[in-house]
């Protein structure tokens, strides 16, 4: 699936019982899971690079929060 | 059938960071962020602070200079779930001009998170409210299960923030609170929270609570919301839909539940029973199925149960078919991802976090107390400094999951299309940005705002009235479901608001403004 489908896809208000599970059969709705989880890894690697500071120990203290409610 | 009121508020972590990495004054960049807020956004000054939107919600700085916005008072969940999208853009446009304006700035961060991670062990989080017809303290405890069970779907994933190590939670906030009932709301925080601060007349009560997560995925946030509203219905209408599934610890129950990614832990019933948070939830769930046409449920109720049913099915049966959808889930998903790509395995961070635990409690750090299942890996305690710096890696990753703008992950993912969470299209959120939701007095709200924000700035607003300082006139909005415009002359004293001939600098001092 490309990201422009899947943008399209994502767009899409979803209703009860949609979604990739309906109506599949087992196998497909396993491949169709599978592939998803691959996205998704895929996609989280990439976004965890760029997000990632460099130094994650300074970043927490540099990002120290006060308790709020 | 009856219409229902409900409105979430979220609270912001917020920081910001030069480009050497350091930590910028806060208390400086939460005043620009005032000052942006104000000439950007249209808006009347609220009566206890902050300001008030076009759209009906609340704009403010919280305890512990968090930024929040408390959405406009909502009819349904999908309403929620969108003025709760719209807050968020408004602050991530805020959020992004203030950084581009200011070349100090790395990164001003706003943060959908709920917990820190520096040692700090401080929380702060998203608050419900749900209006209701009784005083909510009298049905605490048919609440309080549904409360402790709905972390499944509703947790927003994380680590335990008390441990120095590495432990995965359904819902870190959860471990920071110390009661099941309680009246404070930066201490000592509750299951159930007590606060009797109705926001309006007519006898109407609000039940407050405060023991939820902050959360990205709407479905997740839709879930959370549409649940509970039904179960805090049947609970106000005094069916006792949490009578069978009375806990006997629900502190403890929680902590159980929010410790088992696997959902399948079971927890004590005050009957004997031993059972799991989905088998609490599918009671809940039966209850509200047996009330479906009663008058006291919402109209929508039938179109929650199905999603409701098939979260729980899928909760039990397949629950990776929901890593790209609820927060938690898609969370466990990446940092156990992670961790492999880190050359680890996820199952040894619960080994390491017991070294982690010795070390830090002062014991000897020698090889003898590295566990059985790390030596037999090979793994020495010099490997020690690697799991420490993975620990930090992860907890920066759970800080930036709900990061808003460009580098949060949640937002990269989404726009990816990986993920399967939507409820709302873009241009729903866009319209909610500006225009309030139908049926509630936060129309009527919002559209005084629009005529009357920009034209004086000593106008006041609060949740239940619109104060127009030029007409010396009030509008009506004590009560939640008002839609007529009835303006009447500003109360007498004792309502604290001086009469017409009195002066409006006096008037604004009396008012604390």
């Amino acid at each position: 699936m490309s990201n422009q489908e899947r943008a399209k896809r994502r767009e899409r208000p979803l209703a009860p019982g949609d979604g990739a599970a309906a109506g599949a059969s087992p196998g497909s709705r396993l491949r169709e899971t599978r592939q998803q989880a691959q996205n998704l890894l895929d996609a989280g690697d990439e976004a965890i690079s760029r997000a990632l500071s460099g130094d994650s120990t300074r970043f927490l203290q540099e990002n120290r929060q006060l308790g709020g409610q | 059938m009856v219409e229902l009121l409900m409105g979430v508020e979220t609270e912001y972590g917020f920081s910001a960071v030069s480009h050497s990495g350091e930590g910028l004054s806060r208390d400086h960049f939460l005043a620009r962020l005032q000052t942006l807020a104000a000439e950007r956004l249209l808006h009347v000054q609220g009566n206890q602070g902050g300001v008030f939107l076009e759209n009906g919600a609340r704009f403010y700085i919280d305890h512990g200079g968090h930024p929040e916005l408390s959405s406009p008072e909502c009819t349904n969940p999908w309403d929620v779930v969108r003025y709760v999208q719209a807050g968020h853009r408004i602050c991530c446009e805020l959020q992004q001009e203030l950084e581009s304006s200011d070349s100090e700035l790395r990164e001003l961060l706003f943060l959908r998170g709920n917990v820190d991670y520096s040692g700090s062990l401080s929380t702060w989080g998203c608050h419900e409210s749900y209006l209701t017809q009784n005083v909510p303290l009298s049905f605490a405890d048919q609440i309080v299960p549904h409360l402790v069970s709905r972390v499944i779907y509703s947790g927003a994933g994380g680590f335990d923030p008390t441990s120095p190590g590495v432990r995965f939670v359904l819902s870190p906030r959860s471990l920071h609170l110390e009661r099941v009932i309680s009246g404070s709301s930066t201490e000592h925080r509750g299951i159930f929270h007590t606060k009797d601060e109705s926001l309006c007349g007519h006898g109407f009560k609000r039940l407050h609570i405060l023991c939820g997560d902050s959360l990205c995925s709407e479905t997740s946030q839709w879930l959370m919301v549409a649940t509970t509203a039904l179960v805090v219905a049947m609970a106000d209408a005094g069916t006792h839909p949490g009578e069978r599934v009375r806990l006997v610890t629900p502190l403890r129950a929680l902590r159980t539940i929010v410790r088992d990614p696997s959902c399948k832990a079971r927890v004590r019933l005050a009957n004997g029973d031993r059972v799991t948070a989905v088998a609490i939830q599918r009671h809940y769930l039966a209850e509200a199925e047996a009330r479906v046409g009663e008058d006291f449920m919402p109209s929508w109720t039938k179109r929650v149960l199905p999603r409701w049913r098939e979260t729980l099915d899928r909760l039990e049966q397949t629950p990776d078919e929901l890593s790209t959808t609820l927060d938690w889930a898609i969370k466990l998903a990446l940092f156990r991802e992670h961790v492999q790509r880190r050359g680890m395995e996820w199952e040894l961070l619960g080994p390491w976090t017991t070294v982690l635990t010795r070390v830090e409690k002062g014991q000897d750090a020698d090889r003898e107390k590295l566990t059985p299942t790390l030596r037999k890996k090979g793994y020495r305690l010099k490997d020690l400094d690697r799991v420490r710096a993975l620990r930090d890696e992860l907890f920066e990753i759970d800080t930036r999951f709900g990061q808003l703008g460009d580098r949060g992950i949640f937002t990269r993912l989404d726009r990816a299309g990986v993920l399967e969470h939507r409820l709302t299209t873009g241009g729903e959120i866009e319209r909610a940005m500006r225009y309030p939701p139908a049926g509630t007095r936060a129309r009527l709200r919002g559209e005084t705002i629009r005529k009357l924000g920009a034209a004086n700035s000593r106008n006041r607003c609060g949740w239940e009235a619109f104060w127009d300082l030029d007409g010396m006139r009030s509008l009506e909005l004590s009560h939640p479901f008002e839609t007529r415009e009835r303006w009447g002359p500003i109360p007498p004293d004792e309502t604290g608001f001086p009469t017409v001939s009195e002066d409006v600098v006096t008037l604004l001092q009396r008012l604390g403004l």
